[in-house]
Formats: C-alpha cells, structure tokens, sequence
C-alpha cells in the first residue's frame, strides 16, 4: 500500500518535480564526465610527447568540492517540496499514519526521483565526457573517435556522492516533518505573503558596511598622511580627501542613527542604508583614484575587495528597496499603474519580493560569480597557455641563478655537458645550441640581494646576437664603445623610456659606454636571461664582457624533433641528481626547461582551468535558473487563484499570457541585468588593470569575443529554463 | 421594466452515451431590469451550472441566453472575455479579492481592466466605496480586513463598471450570521437604490427571503417560483421555508 502511495505521488507530483529532475539530471551528467577525466580507466591517446597524469590529479577534489554545493539546491527543492505537500502530511497524519512515516514516504518519495536523475545523468554523463574527450584531445592536436565508456570507478563514485547527498538531505527532511505540528500543516496553503518576519539578513550587511567603512577610513587617514602634497594634482587630491570623508560620513550616519534616538530627526534604518550604499560606491571611486594613480605607491588589494563588497552589499540593498521603489512608482504614476493590467503586476511582484528579497539577492550575486567565471575562462585559459608559450622559447634551456652563492668564484660555475651527452646517446639531433655566460656590469653588484635592488645583468654581443639568429632575428650592430638594452616582451614602453632617459651612459668594469643609437630591443627571446626581478639586460661588446664577473650559465638547445615526454622526464630526472648535487656545494640553484614539459604542462593547465571554471560556472548558473524557475512555481496554487479571478473578471486568455510573460521577464530579466551590468564593469576594469598581459598574451579583441561567446552560451541556457518554466506556469494556472 | 435576461429552453449535460448526466433540463425563466431574484435549489439541483452558462464561464448544451438582444450562446470565444468585462459583475462565495492587492486596488482593476480613464478611475472608487460603507478601509489589504468588508469590497468590484447583471454565487456562504445580514442588506441597497440587477444563487432561505423572488431547481427544471410582492420580509421567509420543506417531495405535493 506505502509504495502504491509513493508511486501515485510520484505521478502526481512529477510537474513540480520536471525542473528539479532536468537540473539534477544535468548536474549528475556534468559530475560525471568531469570524473570519468580522473577515472584509472580514462586513457586517452595524446600521443608521445603528453601525459595526461596532471590533469587527472588536479580535477578531483575541485569537481567534488564544486558539486557540494549542489547540496543546497537538493535542500532547496525539498523544501519546496514539503511546504506543497504539507496538507497531504497532514491528512495522513489525521487518518492515523504515524509523523514518522509519512515522513519517511516522502525521504523514499524524493529518493526515487534522485534515484532516476541519476540514472539518466549518468547516461547524460557518458555522452558528456566523450564531448570533454574531444574538447581534450583537439587542445592537443589528436584525432577523435566516439565511444561510449562507462568506467566503475567514476560510476561508484558518482552513487555514493549523490546517494549521501540524498540520504543526507533525506534525514534532515525526515526530523523537520516530524516537528511540524498538525495545525501547521493543515493551515499551510492560507498562509499569505505578506505574512513574513522581519529577517537579520539586511542590519547584517548594515553591520559589516560599517566595520569597511571603520577600516576604509583608517587606511584613507593612513595614505593622506603618508602621501599628501600641495604639489599633487587637483584631482588627486580631492580623492584624498574623498577617501577619508566619504568613509567617515558613513561611520558618523552610523553613529547618528545608534545614538540619535533621542533627537527629535531621527535617521530610520532605510535612510541609513541608502546612505551606507551611496557612499560605499562613493569612497570606492575615490581610493581608486587614489591607489592607480601613478604618483603614489599604494597597493590597491585592499581596495579590490572593498569594492567587490560594496558591489554585494548594493545588490542586496537594490532588492531590499526595489519593493519600496515599486511601491513609490505605483503612488506617482497612476497613469502608469492604472494602464491595463500593470495594477496586477505591480501587485504579483511586490507580494512575491517581500519574501524573497533574500534570495534573489543571493541569486544575483552568485549570478554575477558564474557569468565573471564565463567571462574569465578564455582570459585565465589563453594567461595560462600564453605565459607558458612565451616561457617554452627553446627545447632545451638550461640555466643558474646566482642568487644563493657567497663565493665570487662559484659563480657561474655550473658544468651542463651532461645534457649533450644525453641527447646524443638517445640519437636526438641537435639543431642549434647556445651556452653563454650573463655577467655583473660592475663586480659589487654580486652582493646587491634586495629585492628591488637586483642588478641588471650584461650579455656579449656575439652570444646576443647568436641568441636572435636562433630566433630567426636580424643581428644587433653595436659600435666599440656603446651598448644596448635587451627587455621583456611584456615590460611597459612607459618604463622602457623612463629608464633610458636615465641611463644613458653605463660605467663597466674597464669602459665607460654609450647608448646605442638603437637603444632597445624587445624581441621575444625568452624569459631566463634576464636577472631576478629584473625585466631588461644590457648587451655590451665582446671584448668589454671578456673584463666582467660572471653571474650566470645558460645553455639553450634547439633540437630537430621535440623531445618524447618519456625523454623529458628522464632528462629532467637526471639533472636533478647531477646537478643538484654540485649546486650544493656552490650554492648556484640550476634549473631545467623543457619545452615538451612546458607545452604539456600548459595544454594541461589550461585545459583544466578552462574546464574548472566552465563547470563551477555552469553549475552555479543551473542553481540560480532553477531557483528562479522554482520560485515562478512554487506558488502556483496561489497563482492559479489568483489568474482564475482575472479570467472571471473577463480578462482573455491571451492577456493572462501577457501578463505571465512579463512577470517572468521582471523575475528573471533583473537579476540577470543586474549581474551583466556587474560584469561589463568588471570585464573592463579587468582590461584596464592587466592591459598589458592580457594584450601580450591573448589580445584584447580575443578576450572580448570570448566574453561576448560565453555570455551568448549563458542567454541559450536562460532561454531553456525561461521556456520551461513558461510552460509549466501555464500549466499549473490552467 | 424590459426584460433584461431571458432564458430560452437551456439544456446542460455532461459526459456522453450512457452516463451522460443532465444538469440543467429545458430551463426558460425571464429576469427583468431592475429584478432582484435568487435561485435555490438543492446540491446537484443545477444552479451553480445556470450561474455559469449566464456568465459565460460554461457553454449549454441546447437552448439560448439573451442579455438585452445579445444571444450569449452565439458570442464567439474571442469576444467572450471583453462581454464579461463590459456587461457582468460577479459576486463570489469566497470573495475572490486578489491578496497581492489593497482593498481600493482591488475596485480599480476592474476599471483599469476594462479601460476606464485614469482620471475617472479614484473617484468611481471612492464614490462605490462610500455607497458601501468601505471607504475607511480602501488602503488596507484584504487579509487586513474581516470577511464582511471583503465581501463588500466584492461588491463593489461588481458595481463599479456598472454592469447590466450581477451574478452572485452564495455570497454569504463564507461569512458569520451578523456579516451576512450586513451584506444582504449591502445588496438590497444596491438593488433598490443603484438599480442594480441581480441575480442570486443560494441554498440559504434566509438569504433568499431578501430578493423579490425566488426560482426553486430541482433535477434541472423549475420546481416553483414564488413572489415576494408586498409580503414582508418574515412572512416571504417562511413561505420560501415552507418550498424548502417540500424541495425532498414531488412537485404533486406542493400544489
């Protein structure tokens, strides 16, 4: 009789169940096609110049870690689910079931429809992975053939994940039916929205506004005194003191509103947060006036998370008053409110907010985390792959750095013929190799060790110039007295020509130089020749260089094949045991590069950020669209009232589809435009901030094109759930 | 006083082949403009069904409905929407006010729905919410209120347009012996004073003993109709007790 019971509910409640089931169902596929990437079994074929092994070790823990959070929206929809069912608890209950098991008919209930989103998400999942399998093997140029895998590993993992998580869950459910009282359940459904506590959530917010307004204050009052003079410019100089008033205008309302009881104007808590939202935008305008300016030298970490709190704290206090904003328009646009059925409107969303402020807060916010996590993707997967491309110049490159040793005389004393000899004996040709010596412009500058004291080193022309024919470059032409500079790809031409304005003339060992008439160069040759800390290097004439100290031994190698990753690993293996032995007794820190590692570890790298940040995005992004949807749904009965009296009061069917449609445009359309209008801001001052990388690395029209495409994923995903959930609110209101 | 509702041997069945089930059988009644009139009747007599083939929320099986000269069996589904809204006020047992809404925005939506100019719609509320006695309360929400001034309010919801017929469906169903007594009289105001035309379902002789006649259904058909004339109040009240009683009998009893 119980599982007739169970089966008939299951039946019936399917309709309220579908968006749950597509959500989980999802879910469980993405789970397990981002486990199958760690399964023993999971061997794809990259070739011999891959491993997958760092790949498979990196995504575990995440996944398992991401996933959890799914935990949450599993509790969210029970609970939905009970708050629906209550009545029928109720009258089970009255009949004279025990509390005991009508809540365990619902724990079996709710694990049935788990148990069948698994099963089809494990389903999902296997089609899934072969699309990850693809995306994988395309990133490192290997051909893609279909399979269909089901590996045990992964497929017990992903039981016993989702099978806790529902027993869990289950548990939980089961001890809150059995404390609900009978009365409470049987009054369940004539409870009105209106009808809400007054919730901590907002004089929370109100309370942490205030401590980063403490702390904004003390750090405005800090920098003031620290870098504040007549001679700065005006702008700047109203941020300085905006960066200490604003904060303290905030904490003074604070004040003003906790002491100001017994004055006859009171500051009401509304006037309070508006004022704390106001000036939290406004101080942090100010203090990044402040730590960008290129005048000063303020870090600006503070001030980033600063501001991604304010930024929070003005999206829960936009819903808080978006209810009083309605209610403001209603009163002083009749002719706005009274125009056909924006009077109902007005009425479904204000009632609907009242209670739900909280949530779609936090919906919005965690909105606004999966579209930045879209938007990130491409600019983390191209930094990641980008930077090590750059760094993979040569196949071989070996070099020491000098920053350890005492000695003058241990310097640059590191013997890497080793090397040679090992790839001769695996009968790797080489094509071209270089080992070179970087010098000390002047000899005490071996023992300059501050961070931001390091030396610039030198290099011979000739080894220079050997360096850009191995990059297919033109040779540099220098006179007998005059030298030349060599930067990083990525340095500033700001900081390039500021620098050489300054350094016109270099005093070496034995000669006094001059600056070419060709006074830089920034090819991309790699980034190991340069000193620690340093981003340039200087290139002086042979014979000059034949007088300087040596710092560093460097030995690049282009072979004719790439080396296979078994090759690499074994020549990487044998220098640690070589060399790091000699280096013990120098104090010289050697270190190998290998391109085929390098390459590896970047496709790698890249591949699982990109995948990382797509799952955590994607599952956040089904979490806040099912909330969403779910909140739509959850009142139908109350709807389906609701929209039975505009169609008696003669409303046609058509205008009730309008009336639908508009008021999930509103329910979804918000947060969403609130979380985009977030991000553009952020994609920009993310652009601002690392113009140069992200221009070196990936370029500015790619991480554009890649936000635009990732977005336009978002909107087709939004599109599904907005359809779904259109439906079925015509349905339950039918 | 013109004939304002004439029903024209209305039929209603539901389902089909052997179980079809009757439930209004050869109906024809006139109401006239300015009428008062309940219909009474057992459950399953039918007169929840003839409420809603006049409303237009059910469709009959056989016969006609004219509200003036508009034959409202013949109103194609598209226009059905907009003649409700322009001819009919409804009164519901269970007040139907919208929750989301306040007591004075529950009047105005009708007017907003039915495209009333936004300069007319605050004082046609205003002016119905003091001929019924809610205009103290049009700013609070209906869960703020007691069920008589909701229903109220409902009444107003109903009048405001001006409809040609209101259709009320137990109206006092919900609501204790003192609430009812203030709405019947709420009505009869609206009746007598407004000229309204209203047509009554209810199962409740007290209720009844309000109108100016009573159309008793049994089975679908007409089981007797009484007046109340120039009766008062008590004495139609147990006239309409003494049909009840015979209601459970055949109508060989009552004559």
């Amino acid at each position: 009789m119980y599982a007739k019971m169970i089966l008939r509910n299951i039946k019936r409640s399917k309709k309220d169940y579908l968006i749950y089931m597509v959500t989980l169902i999802f879910c469980v596929g993405l789970f397990y096609a981002f486990m199958a990437l760690s399964s023993r079994h999971y061997n794809p074929s990259l070739g011999e110049e891959f491993t997958f092994t760092s790949v498979r070790g990196d995504m575990t823990l995440p996944i398992l870690a991401i996933t959890a959070i799914l935990l949450f929206l599993i509790k969210y929809v029970n609970d939905y689910m009970i708050n629906r069912k209550q009545k029928e608890f109720a009258i089970q209950t009255i009949l004279g079931m025990e509390q005991k098991t009508t809540a365990r008919l619902f724990f079996v209930e709710t694990l049935a429809m788990g148990g069948i989103a698994v099963s089809f998400g494990i389903m999902m999942g296997c089609f899934l992975s072969q699309l990850i399998t693809a995306m994988l093997l395309s990133a490192y140029d290997q051909p893609f053939q279909f399979t269909f895998p089901l590996y045990t590993d992964t497929l017990l993992l992903t039981l016993l994940f989702f099978g806790s998580a529902f027993v869990l869950i289950g548990c939980l459910n089961i001890s809150s039916i059995r404390r609900i009282k009978i009365i409470d359940m049987l009054q369940a459904d004539k409870k009105v929205e209106t009808d809400y506590k007054r919730s901590a959530w907002m004089p929370v917010w109100v309370i942490l506004a205030t401590a980063t307004a403490v702390l904004m204050l003390f750090r405005g009052i800090y920098i003031f005194r620290e870098f504040y003079s007549a001679h700065l410019p005006e702008s700047l100089q109203i941020s300085l003191y905006g960066s200490i008033l604003s904060p303290a205008v905030m904490v003074l309302s604070v004040l003003y509103f906790g002491l100001g009881r017994g004055l006859p104007k009171r500051l009401g808590f509304n006037g309070l947060l508006g004022t704390l939202m106001t000036l939290g935008i406004l101080s942090i305008v100010f203090s990044f006036q402040v730590s960008r300016s290129p005048h000063l030298t303020v870090s600006s970490n503070v001030e980033i998370a600063t501001a991604f709190f304010f930024v929070a704290f003005n999206v829960c206090g936009f819903f808080y008053f978006l209810n009083r904003w309605i209610a403001y328009l209603k009163e002083k646009y009749p002719r706005f409110t009274y125009n056909g059925e924006n009077l109902f409107l007005f009425g479904q969303i204000m009632a609907k907010l009242k209670t739900t402020s909280k949530t779609m807060s936090i919906t919005c916010l965690v909105l606004t985390l999966s579209l930045f996590l879209f938007a990130l993707e491409p600019v983390m997967t191209g930094w990641i792959s980008g930077h090590l491309e750059k760094k993979s110049k040569y196949d071989v490159q070996v070099f020491s750095q000098y920053n350890n040793i005492r000695y003058e005389g241990n310097a640059a004393q590191a013997d890497y013929g080793f090397v040679v000899e090992f790839l001769k004996h695996r009968n790797i040709q080489i094509d071209r190799a270089l080992e070179f010596t970087s010098y000390f412009v002047n000899r005490e500058d071996f023992k300059r060790r501050n961070k931001y004291q390091f030396p610039m080193l030198a290099l011979s022309l000739s080894d220079y110039n050997y360096l850009r024919s191995m990059n297919n470059l033109e040779p540099a032409q220098l006179g007998a007295e005059e030298f030349t500079t060599q930067w990083n790809a990525l340095a500033d031409p700001k900081g390039i020509h500021g620098f050489l304005s300054g350094h016109r003339q270099l005093r070496a060992e034995t000669a006094d130089l001059i600056l070419s008439s060709v006074p830089f160069y920034q090819d991309d040759l790699g980034p190991y020749m340069y000193n620690s800390y340093t981003e340039a290097i200087y290139v002086l004439p042979d014979n000059v260089c034949a007088d300087l100290m040596p710092a560093n031994q460097l030995f690049f190698i282009d072979t004719a094949e790439p080396l296979t990753y078994k090759d690499a690993e074994q020549l990487s293996t044998l220098f640690e045991q070589i060399v790091r032995t000699a280096d013990d007794i120098t104090g010289n820190s050697s270190e190998i590069r290998l391109s085929t590692m390098q390459i590896n570890d970047s496709i790698a790298g890249g591949f699982t950020t990109k995948a990382m940040l797509n799952y955590t995005g994607v599952v956040l992004l089904i979490i806040c669209f099912t909330v969403l949807s779910l909140q739509q749904l959850s009142d139908s009965s109350d709807f389906k009232y609701r929209f039975s009296i505009l169609r008696n009061m003669g409303i046609s069917e058509r205008q009730l589809n309008l009336i639908i449609l508009k008021q999930m445009g509103i329910w979804f359309g918000t947060p969403i435009l609130m979380a985009l209008i977030i991000n553009i801001l952020l994609i920009f001052f993310m652009i601002d901030s690392f113009y140069a990388e992200l221009s070196a690395y990936i370029g500015i029209q790619s991480v554009l094109t890649s936000s635009v495409a990732a977005l336009a994923a978002v909107m087709v995903l939004l599109l599904c759930y907005f359809i779904s959930t259109w439906i079925l609110f015509k349905r339950n209101i039918a | 006083m013109y004939e304002l509702l004439k029903i024209e041997h209305v039929e209603k069945y539901y389902g089909n082949g052997p179980s079809v089930t009757k439930a209004i059988d050869d109906l024809s009644f006139t109401v006239k403009q300015g009428e008062f009139i309940g219909i009474m009747g057992a459950s399953g007599s039918g007169k929840t069904t003839l409420l809603n083939c006049i409303s237009t929320i059910d469709t009959v099986s056989a016969g006609h409905i004219y509200l003036m000269d508009t034959d409202l069996t013949e109103i194609p589904e598209s226009e059905l929407a907009r003649f409700r809204r322009r001819n009919l006020g409804f009164i519901f047992q269970h007040f139907n006010l919208l929750d989301t809404l306040t007591i004075g925005e529950n009047i105005a939506l009708a007017l907003t729905i039915n495209k009333t100019s936004v300069d007319e719609i605050g004082g046609r509320v205003q002016k119905i919410a003091v001929q019924l006695g809610i205009h103290d309360i049009l700013h609070k929400f209906p869960y703020q209120t007691s069920g008589g001034q909701q229903q109220r309010c409902a009444c107003a919801r109903a009048m405001v347009n001006d409809p040609k017929l209101i259709l009320a469906d137990e109206p006092t169903g919900a609501l204790d012996s003192r609430s009812s007594q203030m709405l019947l009289d709420t009505i009869q105001s609206m009746n007598e004073q407004l000229n309204a035309t209203i047509l009554m379902v209810t199962h409740d002789a007290f209720s009844a003993s309000y109108t100016k006649r009573v159309l008793f259904l049994k089975d679908g058909r007409i089981f007797n109709e009484i007046y109340r004339g120039t009766k008062s109040r008590k004495q139609f009240f147990n006239e309409i007790l003494d049909v009840m009683a015979l209601l459970g009998g055949d109508l060989i009893d009552v004559r």
